[in-house]
């Protein structure tokens, strides 16, 4: 880790933003960094030129929106300035007529929200954390219990005005909800941690405020009966969000009925009471409300510092033994089953991390292939995040190596972050 | 940043012996005669000459095929079974084409998951029809369904009426095997959808065969829903049916399709094959599919009606089966073969504007047509502001053919004034490329290099598309070679 910062870097940012550079002393310990300052840029100008000057200084920064979700992905390596994008805020034009929002990335998602709402429309981004900023929630594509009903984070992407590390303002995509011209540099920049490029506006699609919105929620059910219903339940036409949640880790062999489904389905009121009467149809079902989906939301975005987190992404078959192993082995078990994640929660039970995280880690990745599946830690204790890759079995590493080489041969951008530490 | 090759200049009697040895001398293509078929796809005011054809069985046959342009220098273009419309497939610099319409099997059925594992040369409406017996269906359905396959649609992220609800090629495709311009094969994405890293398999689809080709797909199968109703609104003229599908949109509903025909293709159609009974004396017809639960349709069926109402309609007919429904359907997919009633030939243009603009483009799109002397028709994915401005024509009469293509760069540029872009679904190719400019700075099209270069660095796979360049500008330009002057010898 670098003890101090380039020679020019913080003058050079000054010169750009001089409200906007903050010098922290005592260093600030963010995301597995060590900050030494901060710069706050409030203008996509700004942002160009910041970058720029970090690219002819060479130093290497950590992007952020609100910093919300530094715990995803690697720790930044060697990086001692952060850029905050919270200051690039508001929206730029919001079509009603059409159904599409332009909007700068460093707005705040419940803000995004309510303007969006108050024009008929809906903002499809679900992501765990409801604190953070637009650019975040698309550079982190985390998605909570309304993923089945709006579909995954890059799809309610249209367009993106993005810098590049060199400092160049680019643009891919646009406000249309249909287009093939030129590659799709949209979808990259989705998910990849702000390896690649710095958001500063976006396009997105809205989707229409329901008409009726019904909440269910059932149990108690033993796994096999949760798991078919579950998926049968996610696979109703009007279905938003379907959520199994597992029992405390330790407390099934009280109860032989642990798991526990929450189903919300939205849309015309006829299609929403056919499926919450199909749910409902001889079951102990009781009416939830947005809270019951509230709490499934704040239940995956818990984070315990000891702990370990993992999403995992299973064929619907594979859900149900997938679960099944987990929890027996000791997890705390969240799954939804369309589009089929599974968030794993882990705590040591008296063992020191090193003795215990390599079995778990070793246990996932079994579990994860014998269900042909995929997946991602979400959190580790802080003193393990050097030494284990969160993104284990990257398929295609030399491709994803080769594109961060020509978007940032410098390795400006959250170096390490990625996959493969890219 | 690498330019594309120069035209292969290496020995073709290697090169074809090279190939034959890995794909057989029945499945490797090379007098001048069989080479003339692979000139151009759909685009074919803008053909060129191949080296040569190979038909490839397998993944390992196009690795090893691959493997021999590298090892000569000689580029190669990737090619389903050539209806695209942008000129993707064209092969610039004599190209190698790599047609993968022999591998064309559907590899495995999961309809506990719901996902299919298919060949690149899989024809799309072959894997609906494969899974229909079980209540599921392969959701993009380009008008060309018939003949396009699998592994071109995912070159084009090819679209189709039912992507309004359902979302084009890239909503539905889950990993990909791919050979890249290396040789070497790699796997991208899962079947679970996601995968820990960039998302390539994103970066691929709609990537027009220059990031490598695609020799396997796994794709997201849908169930067919349990209803659908099939309406036909008819109306005085375009902008009227333009402003219920604005009405439609605002309303929240969100239905299966929104396609709009015009009075000169109407009356194309119902003089073809395709007949199905459209007022021939109506100014548009709006074709709306809703789909979903039964119980949702009387419902939607009754506001759908309210607002058309108000938006001057003359007559709703509602399809009273699947019959009836079929009949609408094929008339509005025969549009673009019935055009050939009108002249010998037709330029498809493919413009998205945003979609509460579509009064007023189409007007002006209709005032360019007029002020060209052209026979202009519209049929059009309205719900997605997705234009496709036909221009019927003779290609014969010089004049005629250099109005076509200043009235379609008109048409473009009234797209991008108004918010929209150059494509919807057909692609980039060599028809557009050189328009790339209108739409994006240089800075931007340096960005799409540079994903370009991470795959394909030294330029062999399908060079000449998409980005423009000088040297591929001086290959390629639609006006200035056309099918019928590809030189036999």
């Amino acid at each position: 880790m670098s003890e101090e910062v380039a020679p020019g870097t913080i003058d050079g940012l000054r010169a750009v933003v001089a409200d906007g550079v903050r010098l922290l002393d005592p260093p600030e310990r963010t995301g597995g960094s060590r900050l030494l300052a901060r710069v706050e840029p409030s203008s996509g100008e700004e942002l160009a030129e910041c970058l720029g000057v970090f690219a002819r200084c060479r130093e290497p920064v950590l992007v952020t929106g609100a910093g919300t979700q530094l715990d995803l992905g690697n720790p930044a390596r060697g990086v001692s300035v952060a850029l905050s994008c919270r200051r690039l805020r508001g929206i730029v034009e919001l079509d009603a007529a059409d159904g599409v929002v332009q909007v700068s990335a460093g707005t705040p998602l419940a803000e995004l929200d309510r303007e969006v709402e108050a024009q008929g429309w809906l903002l499809p981004l679900d992501p765990p954390n409801r604190g953070g900023t637009v650019g975040g929630a698309l550079a982190t594509a985390t998605c909570g219990p309304r993923q089945r009903g709006f579909g995954p984070v890059r799809d309610a992407v249209l367009g993106m005005d993005t810098v590049m590390a060199s400092g160049a303002r680019t643009r891919c995509g646009a406000r249309v909800v249909k287009n093939v011209t030129g590659y799709d540099l949209a979808k990259l920049y989705v998910g990849s941690l702000g390896t690649l490029a710095v958001m500063e506006k976006v396009w997105l699609r809205l989707k229409p405020i329901p008409a009726s919105i019904r909440v269910l929620e059932v149990d108690p059910l033993d796994a096999q009966e949760a798991f078919g219903l579950a998926v049968a339940a996610g696979r109703r036409g009007s279905a938003r969000a379907v959520a199994l949640v597992g029992p405390e880790p330790g407390t099934q062999e009280k109860n032989s009925d642990p798991w526990r489904l929450v189903a919300e389905f939205a849309g015309e009121a006829a299609a929403t009471d056919a499926d919450a009467n199909w749910l409902a149809a001889g079951r102990p079902a009781k009416a939830g409300s947005e809270a019951s989906i509230e709490a499934v939301r704040v239940l995956q975005g818990e984070r315990r510092p000891m702990g370990l987190k993992a999403r995992m992404h299973l064929l619907p078959g594979a859900l149900a033994a997938a679960c099944v192993h987990l929890q027996a082995y000791g997890a705390r078990v969240l799954a939804y089953p369309e589009p089929g994640v599974v968030h794993a929660s882990f705590e040591p039970r008296g063992e020191s991390t090193p003795d215990w995280l390599p079995g778990v880690l070793g246990r996932l990745e079994e579990i994860s292939v014998a269900g042909g599946g995929q997946w991602v830690v979400e959190a580790l204790p802080e003193e393990a995040r050097a030494d284990w890759d969160v993104f284990p079995g990257a398929s295609g590493l030399a491709l994803m190596r080769s594109i961060k080489e020509r978007f940032d041969p410098d390795a400006i951008l959250n170096p390490g972050r990625f996959a493969g530490r890219i | 940043m690498s330019e594309p090759p120069l035209t292969f200049s290496g020995s073709p009697a290697i090169l074809i012996e090279r190939l034959i040895a890995v794909v057989g001398e029945d499945h490797c293509l090379s007098r001048p005669e069989e080479l003339f078929t692979y000139g151009c796809d759909g685009l074919t005011l803008d053909a060129h000459r191949p080296s040569v054809v190979v038909l490839p069985k397998s993944s390992q046959e196009v690795a090893a095929a691959v493997a021999i342009c590298r090892e000569l220098g000689c580029p190669f273009v990737p090619r389903g079974a050539g209806t695209g419309l942008s000129g993707g497939a064209t092969p610039l610099f004599g190209a190698v084409v790599i047609c993968c319409s022999r591998m064309g099997e559907i590899l495995e059925i999961d309809a506990e998951n719901r996902i299919a594992v298919v060949q690149p040369g899989v024809v799309n409406a072959h894997l609906s029809r494969a899974v229909a017996d079980l209540g599921l269906f392969y959701a993009p359905d380009p008008s060309s369904q018939q003949a396009c396959t699998i592994g071109g649609n995912v070159a084009e992220n090819s679209g189709g009426p039912h992507t309004l609800k359902y979302g084009t090629t890239t909503n539905h495709v889950l990993a990909v095997e791919m050979v890249l311009p290396d040789a070497s094969t790699v796997r991208l994405g899962s079947p679970t959808g996601f995968s820990p890293g960039y998302d390539l398999v994103g970066a691929v689809v709609g990537s027009e065969g220059t990031l490598g080709i695609v020799t396997e797909i796994t794709v997201r199968l849908m169930a067919i829903p349990e209803a659908v109703e099939t309406i036909l609104a008819i109306f005085d003229d375009v902008p009227s049916a333009c402003r219920l599908v604005g009405g439609i949109i605002r309303s929240g509903m969100v239905p299966a399709a929104l396609e709009v025909v015009d009075q000169r293709t109407i009356r194309a159609v119902e003089a073809s094959v395709y007949a199905a009974g459209l007022p021939t004396e109506a100014g548009a017809v709006l074709i709306i599919e809703l789909d979903g639960a039964a119980c949702e349709m009387e419902g939607q069926l009754a506001r759908i009606r309210a607002l058309a109402e108000n938006e001057g309609v003359r007559d709703l007919r509602i399809a009273e089966n699947a019959e009836e429904r079929t009949l609408f359907w094929r008339a509005r997919k025969g549009a673009f073969g019935a055009m050939g009633r009108l002249a010998p030939d037709l330029y498809v243009h493919d413009a998205v504007v945003p979609r509460a603009s579509l009064p007023e483009v189409l007007e002006e799109i209709c005032a360019i047509g007029d002020r060209y002397s052209l026979k202009l028709s519209n049929v059009f994915h309205a719900g997605d502001g997705n234009l496709h401005p036909n221009i019927s024509f003779d290609r014969r009469d010089p004049d005629e053919l250099a109005r076509v293509l200043a009235a379609g760069r008109e048409m473009l540029e009234l797209c991008v004034r108004v918010g929209g872009v150059l494509t919807g679904e057909h692609g980039v190719g060599t028809e557009k490329r050189d328009y790339m400019g209108m739409l994006f700075s240089p800075d931007d099209l340096d960005a799409m290099r540079r994903l370009r270069d991470a795959f394909n660095p030294d330029g062999l796979c399908n060079p000449g598309k998409l980005i423009p360049t000088t040297r591929a500008c001086m290959e390629s330009n639609p006006k200035a070679r056309g099918y019928d002057e590809v030189p036999l010898e």
